[in-house]
C-alpha cells in the first residue's frame, strides 16, 4: 500500500461516500449535497481546496539493510474541504499530531502515502513539469521561525526577489525593483530595508520579509505555519493585523497552523482539530469554540490559560500523554486519555459525523447523544455567511483501504 | 506583603559586557516574593526576567562578564554579599530552579535516576541506598508513573512533560524555600502545560514553597500566580496582586500587552498592537524606558525615570502619567 501513491484516490472516494451514507444523511441539507465527495467530479461551485483520505506514513528503518520495521502514521486518513477563497482555515493540534506533516504533504513538499488533494479542481499529486511549477506559485508558505527561514547571506531585496527570479524571469531591472519595493511597502517595510541583512532586523521585521516573499508570486493559498510563535506578544499583534489586512486586500486564503487556540479562534473561519494523525472535529469557528463537541477539543480549550485573573479555570482535565504514532491505540485514538471512554471506544474507530450543518465530530459518545445533542442551542451557526462552504468534511481511511503497516 | 518577605530585591543592576557593547540587562528598583506565595515575573524576550532569576542564584553567565550591584535579601541575608561556597549551599537547598527546556537541562550522559540521586547525596550526605529511596519518593510526589522504570531512563528516552517532572523532582528534593521556575511550560503542549502547572501548585500547597514563576505568557501567570510583576526593558513597571494588576492594569505597557492578546468575540476587529519594538538594552531610552512606545508620553517621560508608587493597597506602578489617586477603588481607572 505504501508503494502506490496517488492512484488510490478512487478507493478513498468510496470510503468517503460510505461515511456520508452512515453519517446521518438526514442532517445534511440539500445544498450541501453537491459539495460532497461525489461533487468533486461535477461540482456546482468548485471547492477551493478539497483534501480526501490523505495519509503519510514514514518508515522506521532498522538493521544494516535499512528495512522498514515499523511505520509512523503521522497523517492517517484526513479529509476536509475549504469552501471559499478569502477565508482562513485553522488547523489546531499539539506537537506530533501530524499538522505540519499534513501541511507539507498538501504543499507537495512530501510525497503522500495515499489520498488526493484538489486545489481549485487540480489534482495536485498528479501534477508534473509546468503544471507543478504553476502550483508552486499558487501555494506559498510563511514558515514558523523567521530566524532560521531567511538566508543569512542574502540582503532583504534578494530574499524577496528570489521567487520572482525563478517564476517570473521576464521581470527584470527597474520593473523587478519596483515590484520588490512595492512588496516591502505592502508588508509595512520600506526600501530602506532593501540592503539590510536578516540579522539586522528584529523578529517582527523578519516575519514581514517572509510574508513579502510569500506574496511575491500572487499566491492563492498562503500557508502560515505558526507565523507568530517566535514573536513577542506586542509584536505578534502587529503581524496578525498585517495578515488580516493582506487577506482582505488580496482575497488570500489562509491555511493557518497553530497550537495557540485564542489566536486560531481570532483568525479562522473554519477550524479543524487534529489528534494523532486524524481529525477529531471540524467546523465553523462560531460552532467549535463556544461549544466544542469532541472531548479532546474541550480539553484543549479548557487547558488554554485565560489572561483574565477573575476567570480562573479548572485546567488539566486530561491525564497522560499523546501515544506514539508508530503504534496508535486501537479504536478511537483518543480513548487512552478520554475521561468518558467506553468499551466501544477501545474497539471501534469513530468516523467524522455531522452534528449539525457544517460541524463534524469523530466521537462515539457525541454521536450517541443523537440529534443536536448538547449543541441544540447553538442554532444555525454552521451556515454563517462569513464561513462560506465550511468543511463538508468526511473521514477518510475507514475500513476500505486501511491495512496494517 | 504583610510580614517580612522571603525575598526582597532592591536596586538590582546587572550589566553584561558583550562584544556588541555593555548591556544594561537589569535595572530593577524593587521586587518582593512573600513566604509560600506564587509571584509571576512576566515580560517579553530580553526584558531581563531570566537575568533577574539567575542573579538571585548567583548564576550569571561567565561568557559575558559583568557587574551586579544592589541588594538581594533572602531570609535575612544579602545574597550578593555571600561567597561562592555559601552560595553553593544555598542553591538547591534553599533556592532551586527549573528551566525552560526540560530535556536539555538534564545531563544526557546519565540516567535521570542518577541525576536525581546525586543532588540528594551531595546535599544531604546520605548513602546511595537512602538517596535512591528518596529519589523514588520524589518520583511519586511528582506523580511519575512507574518510577522504578523511569529512573533507569536517559533524558532522551522520556517525553518533555516527564523530563519536566524530573526537573521539578530535582528542584524540590531538598525542600527549598523558594523555587525559581523559568518558563517551565513554554516548550510543552497545552494539555501537558496544564498538568505541570497543577503539579507545581499542588506541591507548593503541600511543601509551602514560594515560587517565582518567570513567564512571557500572561495566561499562565493569570491562572496560577498570587502576585505579578510586569517587567519591561530591565525594570518592573507594575506589580501587585494578580487580580488587580491583570484585571485593572494601570501602566500603559501592561494595558497594551493585555489588549494585544486576541480575546473571544474580537474576531472582526484589528488587535490593538503596541507600536514599535522592544528597545536595545545596549542603548536604553533615557527617562521612562517605555516612553518611545507610549501613547501617554509627555516631555517629562523622556527626561525623568519614574519611580514605583503605591496606588491602592495591592498595586504599585512606575509611571508619571499615573498618580496615587488612581487605582484606589475606582474600577474605571484602567481607562
Amino acid at each position: 500500500m505504501h508503494g502506490g501513491r496517488t492512484k488510490e484516490g478512487t478507493g478513498l472516494m468510496q470510503a468517503g461516500d460510505a461515511t456520508f451514507g452512515a453519517g446521518g444523511s438526514g442532517h445534511r441539507p440539500a445544498d450541501f449535497a453537491g459539495a460532497g465527495p461525489a461533487g468533486a467530479a461535477a461540482p456546482l461551485a468548485p471547492l477551493f481546496l478539497s483534501v480526501r483520505g490523505v495519509k503519510k506514513h514514514f518508515p522506521v528503518r532498522a538493521g544494516i539493510l535499512g528495512r522498514a520495521t515499523a511505520w509512523v502514521r503521522a497523517v492517517d486518513g484526513v479529509s476536509f474541504d475549504i469552501g471559499g477563497r478569502g477565508t482562513t482555515f485553522g488547523l489546531v493540534g499539539e506537537s506530533g499530531c501530524g499538522k505540519t506533516t499534513l501541511t507539507r504533504v498538501v504543499l507537495r513538499l512530501l510525497p503522500p502515502t495515499a489520498g488526493r488533494v484538489l486545489l481549485e479542481g487540480r489534482d495536485i499529486f498528479g501534477l508534473a513539469g509546468e503544471g507543478l511549477r504553476r502550483l508552486r506559485r499558487d501555494m506559498q508558505l510563511v514558515p514558523q521561525d523567521p530566524y532560521g527561514s531567511l538566508n543569512p547571506r542574502l540582503p532583504v531585496g534578494d530574499i524577496v526577489s528570489e521567487p520572482l527570479w525563478t517564476h517570473a524571469p521576464e521581470l527584470r531591472g527597474k520593473a523587478l525593483q519596483r515590484r520588490v519595493a512595492e512588496l516591502l511597502e505592502v508588508v509595512g517595510l520600506s526600501s530602506a530595508h532593501l540592503r539590510r541583512f536578516p540579522h539586522e532586523l528584529s523578529g517582527g521585521q523578519r516575519q514581514r520579509v517572509a510574508i513579502a516573499r510569500a506574496l511575491a508570486l500572487n499566491p492563492r493559498l498562503v500557508i502560515l505555519d505558526e507565523p507568530t510563535s517566535a514573536l513577542d506578544v506586542s509584536v505578534q499583534a502587529q503581524v496578525i493585523n498585517l495578515l488580516r489586512d493582506l487577506q482582505s486586500r488580496f482575497s488570500l486564503t489562509y491555511w493557518f497552523v497553530s497550537h495557540n487556540l485564542p489566536l486560531v479562534e481570532y483568525l479562522s473561519d473554519t477550524v479543524a482539530v487534529m489528534y494523532l494523525g486524524r481529525l477529531v472535529e471540524v467546523g465553523a469557528r462560531g460552532d467549535v469554540f463556544p461549544s466544542p463537541a469532541h472531548p479532546y477539543t474541550r480539553a484543549l480549550i479548557s487547558a488554554s490559560p485565560s489572561p483574565d485573573p477573575t476567570r480562573r479555570q479548572e485546567m488539566a482535565v486530561l491525564e497522560g500523554q499523546v501515544p506514539s504514532a508508530t503504534a496508535p491505540p486501537p479504536g478511537c485514538r483518543f480513548h487512552t486519555r478520554c475521561p468518558g471512554a467506553e468499551s466501544r471506544c477501545r474497539q471501534e474507530s469513530p468516523e467524522l459525523r455531522e452534528l449539525e450543518p457544517g460541524h463534524w465530530v469523530a466521537c462515539h459518545l457525541v454521536a450517541a447523544r443523537g440529534g443536536g445533542g448538547p449543541r441544540a442551542a447553538a442554532g444555525s451557526g454552521g451556515t454563517r455567511a462569513d464561513a462560506p462552504g465550511g468543511p463538508q468534511a468526511v473521514a477518510g481511511g475507514g475500513g476500505a483501504n486501511q491495512k496494517g503497516g | 506583603m504583610v510580614s517580612e518577605p522571603l525575598l526582597s530585591i532592591r536596586n538590582l543592576r546587572v550589566q553584561l559586557s558583550t562584544d556588541r557593547g555593555l548591556v544594561h540587562a537589569v535595572d530593577l528598583s524593587h521586587l518582593t516574593v512573600g513566604r509560600g506565595e506564587t509571584c509571576g515575573l512576566v515580560g517579553e524576550t530580553g526584558c531581563g526576567k531570566t537575568m533577574t532569576g539567575l542573579s538571585i542564584l548567583g548564576l550569571l553567565p561567565t561568557s559575558a562578564p559583568g557587574t551586579v550591584e544592589g541588594e538581594i535579601w533572602f531570609r535575612g541575608r544579602d545574597l550578593l554579599k555571600r561567597g561562592p561556597a555559601e552560595m553553593r549551599r544555598i542553591r538547591g537547598r534553599e533556592i532551586s530552579m527549573i528551566f525552560q527546556d526540560p530535556v536539555s537541562s538534564l545531563n544526557p550522559a546519565f540516567t535521570v535516576g542518577e541525576q536525581l540521586a546525586r543532588v540528594i547525596r551531595w546535599h544531604r550526605r546520605v548513602g546511595s541506598r537512602a538517596a535512591r529511596q528518596a529519589a523514588l519518593d520524589m518520583c511519586s510526589l511528582v506523580r511519575l508513573p512507574d518510577p522504578e522504570q523511569v529512573l533507569r531512563r536517559y533524558p532522551h528516552q522520556l517525553s518533555g512533560g516527564m523530563c519536566q517532572r524530573i526537573g521539578i523532582a530535582i528542584a524540590l528534593a531538598l525542600r527549598p524555600h523558594l523555587l525559581i521556575a523559568d518558563e517551565p511550560t513554554t516548550s510543552l503542549d497545552v494539555t501537558i502545560q496544564a498538568q505541570i502547572l497543577r503539579l507545581i501548585a499542588d506541591l507548593q500547597d503541600r511543601l509551602g514553597t514560594a515560587v517565582l514563576l518567570i513567564s512571557h505568557d500572561l495566561g499562565v501567570v493569570a491562572q496560577v500566580c498570587d502576585r505579578v510583576a510586569v517587567m519591561y526593558a530591565g525594570d518592573v513597571v507594575e506589580q501587585g496582586a494578580t487580580a488587580r494588576v491583570l484585571a485593572r492594569p494601570l501602566h500603559p505597557y501592561t494595558q497594551g500587552l493585555l489588549a494585544s492578546l486576541p480575546s473571544r468575540g474580537a474576531s472582526g476587529r484589528p488587535l490593538p498592537a503596541i507600536p514599535g519594538t522592544v528597545p536595545s538594552l545596549i542603548h536604553p531610552p533615557p527617562g521612562c524606558r517605555f516612553h518611545p512606545r507610549c501613547s501617554l508620553a509627555a516631555p517629562r517621560c523622556s527626561r525623568e525615570r519614574p519611580r514605583p508608587r503605591a496606588v491602592g493597597p495591592e498595586q504599585e506602578v512606575a509611571c508619571h502619567a499615573r498618580g496615587p489617586h488612581e487605582g484606589g477603588d475606582r474600577p474605571d481607572a484602567s481607562g
